[in-house]
């Protein structure tokens, strides 16, 4: 595990790209693929056969200050173009990064994790700690073409807004909803009476059978319960520092990221 | 820690026995601290000097009639006048109201009794309700309160419902008390809820399909803030496609599966020790 944080620019190009270009590809399971697939657009492969993972992350950082994801099964670099199941949308809405100034990268063998300054976003790219290990079951949580900007990683699939998503759920389901564990509690506390905190890696489970994918590695999510967060505060707990992130919208939806 | 299974019929004084026979027997830190009442009625206290923080509190229970023993938690004991002399508030004598007073229901047909040196479960294999009385855990001293907080999650007097008090952890009307004797704010009579409360998006069943199970941590209402975990007591609400008395084992732990009686299904797994 590696954590950064890093800064990128307004403009096009450079920008989310660099951060996997910088920092997540000095992760043994990830590297660029396919460098040669546009203007200011890449593709990188996360791949670990002995643990069954595989997939590929297209980025295309051609405009200003958000890039645009899509997450494939395969990918042929000479013909520049992604292979088989893809999860690049939802409803036509694509999957948008959106940063510009400060970011927090933290990357792991089978996942990235970001939380941004630029409307208080959260993101995860990759496998959760998967229970079933011999599934390959990228997701993608994060934002699409917010409007409200709600904080993703403490919030549910909300369309325009938020995807939870997963490429593959455990039957092989394409582009499959997820949620969060007792996703709509308004009892997810996480300070002490000691006045310390405990955040847990939330379980994900999937929209149809109700079945529990994983834990996301790294991922508290707390949705809208108040606890006198602040916004980009980094709690110190005994196992890390947790970032606190909730968005922007008026009623925020909060999450701790494990800065590991 | 012990896990025990066994039978009783349904008459006075039958819980009192396995206070006495399961818990103070086994754990010098539980025991018989007043017995000069009428017929069926003793303070147990459990007490440890040891602990960080100190365990000091006192069980009154009367356990005088068929069907269910009512189970009192106090700071302090007089056993010299029986009394609890010296009133604090700390203490947790009911949940929603004053007529909804703590009951563990204790039928005929069967039981399951996990003890520990600050804590005890006791499941009635009747209506299959699960009451847990005494310490929480502090997975390290990072989280541990400077006080006891000791609580008591029980049924109350419409026993006969079927609602599993540890699947449901909340004060609610006459079918559980949920309430720690010292809160968060030290104060007392401070209604504790599971984490996770009222969610029904709570779901066991895993890809590979084992079950997930992570001991539940309990908050304070009043103080929004979490006062430890349960010892061996994962909540899971509703929707748990199990019955009562199944069994999952997971790292080698038997985890025992209950969810009452009642149509609407409240849900926990507690670890067989």
């Amino acid at each position: 595990m590696a954590y950064e944080f890093a800064r990128v620019g307004v403009a096009a190009g450079g920008r989310i790209a660099d951060l996997w270009d910088a920092i997540v590809v000095n992760n043994a399971k990830w590297s660029v693929y396919d460098a040669a697939v546009g203007t200011n657009a890449k593709t990188y492969r996360c791949y670990d056969a002995p643990n069954n993972v595989d997939f590929y992350v297209y980025i295309n950082d051609n405009q200003d200050s958000y890039s645009i994801l899509q997450l494939w099964e395969g990918w042929d670099s000479g013909g520049h173009a992604g292979v088989g199941d893809t999860l690049s949308d939802v409803s036509g809405d694509p999957f948008r990064i959106y940063a510009r100034g400060g970011v927090h990268v933290c990357v792991s063998d089978h996942r990235v994790l970001l939380g941004v300054s630029y409307g208080l976003q959260s993101y995860y790219i990759g496998q959760p700690i998967r229970f079933d290990t011999t599934k390959n079951m990228p997701f993608y949580i994060g934002s699409t073409t917010p409007t409200q900007w709600y904080g993703a990683l403490g919030f549910y699939d909300a369309a325009g807004e938020i995807a939870w998503r997963t490429l593959w759920d455990h039957l092989g389901t394409v582009g499959k909803k997820i949620w969060p564990y007792a996703w709509n509690s308004t009892h997810k506390y996480a300070r002490t009476c000691r006045g310390t905190y405990v955040f847990e890696d939330t379980v994900v489970y999937e929209d149809t059978n109700k079945i529990c994918l994983g834990y996301l590695d790294g991922v508290c999510h707390l949705y809208t319960l108040s606890q006198g967060f602040k916004n980009g505060e980094v709690i110190t707990c005994e196992d890390a520092d947790w970032l606190v992130i909730g968005g922007q919208y008026g009623t925020k939806s909060w999450s701790a990221l494990r800065l590991q | 820690m012990a896990w025990t299974s066994d039978t009783h019929d349904a008459s006075a004084g039958k819980f009192i026995d396995v206070l006495d026979t399961l818990l103070v027997a086994l754990h010098s830190t539980w025991s018989v601290y007043d017995s000069g009442f009428a017929t069926n009625e003793k303070v147990y206290r459990c007490y440890d000097p040891a602990a960080d923080p100190v365990v000091d509190f006192y069980l009154h229970v009367k356990d005088n009639q068929a069907d269910y023993a009512e189970v009192l938690m106090y700071d302090s004991w007089d056993n010299v006048g029986h009394s609890y002399a010296h009133d604090t508030n700390l203490k947790v004598i009911y949940g929603t109201a004053e007529a909804n007073v703590p009951y563990i229901c204790k039928k005929n047909g069967g039981y399951y009794f996990s003890s520990h040196d600050h804590r005890f479960i006791y499941i009635d294999k009747t209506e299959w309700e699960a009451n847990y009385v005494g310490m929480l855990e502090y997975p390290t001293t990072y989280q541990r309160p400077k006080t006891q907080q000791p609580v008591l999650i029980t049924s109350s007097t419409a026993y006969v419902s079927g609602y599993n008090p540890l699947g449901r952890v909340m004060n609610w009307s006459t079918y559980v008390v949920s309430m720690a004797m010292i809160g968060a704010r030290a104060s007392g009579m401070d209604e504790v809820r599971q984490w996770g409360y009222l969610s029904l998006q709570r779901y066991w069943i895993c890809a590979d399909g084992g079950v997930h199970i992570r001991p539940t941590w309990i908050c304070s209402v009043i103080d929004l803030s979490l006062i430890g975990r349960m010892r061996s007591v994962a909540i899971g609400h509703t929707n748990a496609p199990f019955d009562n008395d199944d069994t999952v084992t997971i790292d080698g732990d038997v985890w025992r599966y209950v969810e009452g009686t009642s149509p609407t299904r409240y849900s926990c797994f507690i670890k067989q020790e």
